[in-house]
């Protein structure tokens, strides 16, 4: 190695131990407070909003949407006021959104846009369908959608029980950009500054970032990940603190990986990512410590592939690539040796047989043919509804 | 075919489209919803925040809410004129990137002051106090060097390196053309790199962590 590509190395890994170093604590109440006093004063010429009245711009929505609050006041006030103290939101925020600081709210009462800041005690947000979900003591969430249900968690930590059998997709979270999706289930999303962490106790959950290349993290019971604010890399656990899949998103992570785990664990549509070479013990020391009856959880079909048996599936899948690759490629009598990557679509049946296979760009005929023949007995497990995998696969081609 | 999460861990897969939820949040914020600016605040506050902090370092410590405030305030007004033509947080980025730009300018102005590394909760153990000093130590020498790259390098390096934004993202975000970030962040890197040796430091250390590293390996 170079002396200069060496410094770039040095460079690089101090970069890593900058990005480990955390923002310092916001306090992010007051700052807000004081954003949008600051904006109340600001001219709308100048804002370029519409004009407002108090301060803050008003749409004809807006005041429509305050006429039928009012309205709604005014028909089912006299109910809410006498017999649901504990409902009541503290404070009106504006005409079209609430803030909820009671213990017990009922979401019938809700409406989008409503906020939950558990400022002393925890509140706990009852559905007749749904279930129901904690804000713990200092968390703060938006009510962002109604249907699918999607909560926005601006800090703290959030606990669900959703009800099981009402179909895929009727309840999230959203943490900065990460977003859990929920299928009857009980799970915890705790947001820190740098950090969403998620404790699965039943069912599964699927965590996905809110931006564009929509990764995906799926998660069945027992289980726990951390995500990058933004779910472009993440860890998930299974409760003895087995890492069961990780992404990151660095280059000098990939190279870490490479040279721990070899290329073939390495699974992504990024080619930043990277297998992690090692878990954090703490998090395996807290999963250790879950509740009894998380464990005493009867096991089921996952409703979508098993995580691991999935790996296992795509790892033997890209070692009979290899070889069918290796075998059919002419190689002039030297040795071979370069990468072949290229993007694979698989399509699993709930036996978790393969009933597609697809790669953009194709592999050579006889390759091809080599490797259907060789992964007929392939299985990626059972599961209710089988799944789509896309994966970037990168084959190795030089000799072993 | 299943438009559900069903993958292992990295595989993309189709997912409930949820694209329209970040437009209409700002077509609400741009009809003047108070509350959909709320909400708009708290979903990107702590990105806005990362940036700030990464590209002024440890010192920024005092002056991060102000800029924060700053940004949303910039936003706030700008809001309107954002046509969903780039993605939002490209966008908002590039607010963010100015703010912290104005702010150094106009800091150039004012009389500086070298604030030594402070020690933030040090552990009382001794090994482990002595690493955490180190580590402060290293912080700070790596945001002096940062501070003598010249603004652009600074900036394509911040947003690469500690954001992880593809050149082509940055391009969009410093309005410079993909290839000429790519070469500004090759000179970053080769002039921190030189820099380096010169600094206490960095000039032993990292060569610690590179041993470190091959230990692990």
């Amino acid at each position: 190695m170079t002396d200069s590509s060496s410094d770039i190395r040095r460079v690089r890994q101090l970069v890593e131990e900058v990005k480990a170093a955390r923002v310092p604590p916001i306090q992010w109440a007051a700052l807000e407070q004081e954003l949008f006093s600051e904006l109340e004063g600001q001219a709308p010429s100048a804002s370029g909003l519409a004009p407002r009245r108090s301060g803050f711009p008003q749409s004809g929505l807006a005041w429509g949407l305050a006429a039928a609050a009012g309205a709604v006041l005014a028909l089912g006030g006299y109910r809410v006021l006498n017999n649901h103290h504990q409902d009541l939101p503290s404070q009106a925020g504006t005409a079209s959104a609430r803030t909820w600081t009671s213990p017990n709210v009922d979401n019938a009462q809700t409406k989008v846009g409503d906020r939950f800041v558990a400022s002393h005690s925890d509140i706990t947000i009852t559905d007749a369908r749904l279930g129901k979900w904690v804000l713990s003591s200092g968390g703060e969430a938006t009510l962002l959608r109604r249907d699918p249900l999607v909560m926005q968690l601006a800090q703290g930590e959030l606990l669900a029980e959703i009800t099981p059998g009402l179909g895929p997709d009727i309840f999230a979270v959203e943490a900065a950009q990460t977003r859990v999706a929920v299928k009857g289930t009980v799970f915890r999303v705790r947001r820190s500054l740098d950090h969403v962490h998620v404790d699965l106790m039943r069912g599964e959950v699927a965590v996905s970032s809110l931006g564009a290349g929509r990764q995906i993290f799926p998660l069945r019971a027992p289980a726990s990940g951390d995500f990058a604010l933004d779910a472009s890399s993440g860890q998930v656990w299974e409760p003895s603190g087995t890492l069961v899949g990780a992404k990151a998103a660095s280059p000098n992570e990939l190279a870490r990986a490479n040279e721990t785990r070899g290329a073939a664990n390495l699974e992504s549509t990024d080619p930043r990512s990277a297998v992690e070479a090692s878990p954090p013990k703490k998090l395996s020391s807290k999963l250790t410590r879950a509740p009894e009856q998380d464990t005493a959880i009867p096991a089921e079909i996952p409703l979508t592939l098993n995580l691991s048996q999935a790996n296992a599936g795509v790892d033997a899948l890209v070692r009979s690539a290899r070889d069918c690759l290796y075998s059919n490629v002419a190689k002039n009598g030297h040795p071979l040796s370069s990468k072949f990557t290229t993007q694979a679509r698989l399509q699993v049946n709930s036996k978790g047989d393969l009933t597609e296979l697809e790669f953009a760009p194709p592999f050579l005929p006889q390759a091809d043919a080599c490797l259907r023949r060789q992964i007929q007995t392939l299985n990626f497990g059972e599961s209710q509804k089988g799944a789509e995998l896309f994966r970037r696969l990168e084959i190795d081609l030089s000799p072993r | 075919m299943s438009a559900e999460p069903s993958a292992a861990t990295s595989a993309t897969l189709r997912f409930v489209d949820e694209p329209s939820a970040l437009a209409v949040l700002i077509s609400r914020c741009q009809a003047g919803e108070s509350e959909a600016f709320r909400a708009l605040f708290i979903q990107h506050r702590e990105a806005v925040a990362r940036i700030v902090y990464r590209m002024l370092g440890p010192r920024a410590k005092h002056e991060l809410e102000d800029l924060i405030q700053e940004v949303f305030v910039q936003v706030f007004r700008s809001l309107r004129d954002f046509k969903g033509q780039s993605k939002f947080t490209t966008w908002l980025y590039r607010v963010t990137v100015n703010v912290v730009l104005m702010h150094r300018r106009a800091a150039k102005s004012r009389p500086q002051f070298e604030e030594l590394p402070l020690l933030e909760r040090a552990d009382e153990r001794g090994a482990a106090a002595d690493e955490e000093v180190a580590r402060q130590a290293r912080m700070a020498a790596f945001y002096r060097l940062l501070n003598r790259l010249s603004e652009k390098k600074r900036t394509v390096f911040v947003l690469h390196e500690l954001e992880g934004l593809t050149p082509s993202e940055i391009a969009a975000t410093v309005g410079a053309p993909a290839l000429t970030v790519r070469t500004r962040l090759f000179y970053a890197r080769r002039e921190l790199a030189a820099m380096m040796k010169d600094e206490p430091y960095l000039a032993h250390v990292p060569k610690e962590l590179a041993l470190a590293e091959e230990e692990n390996s």
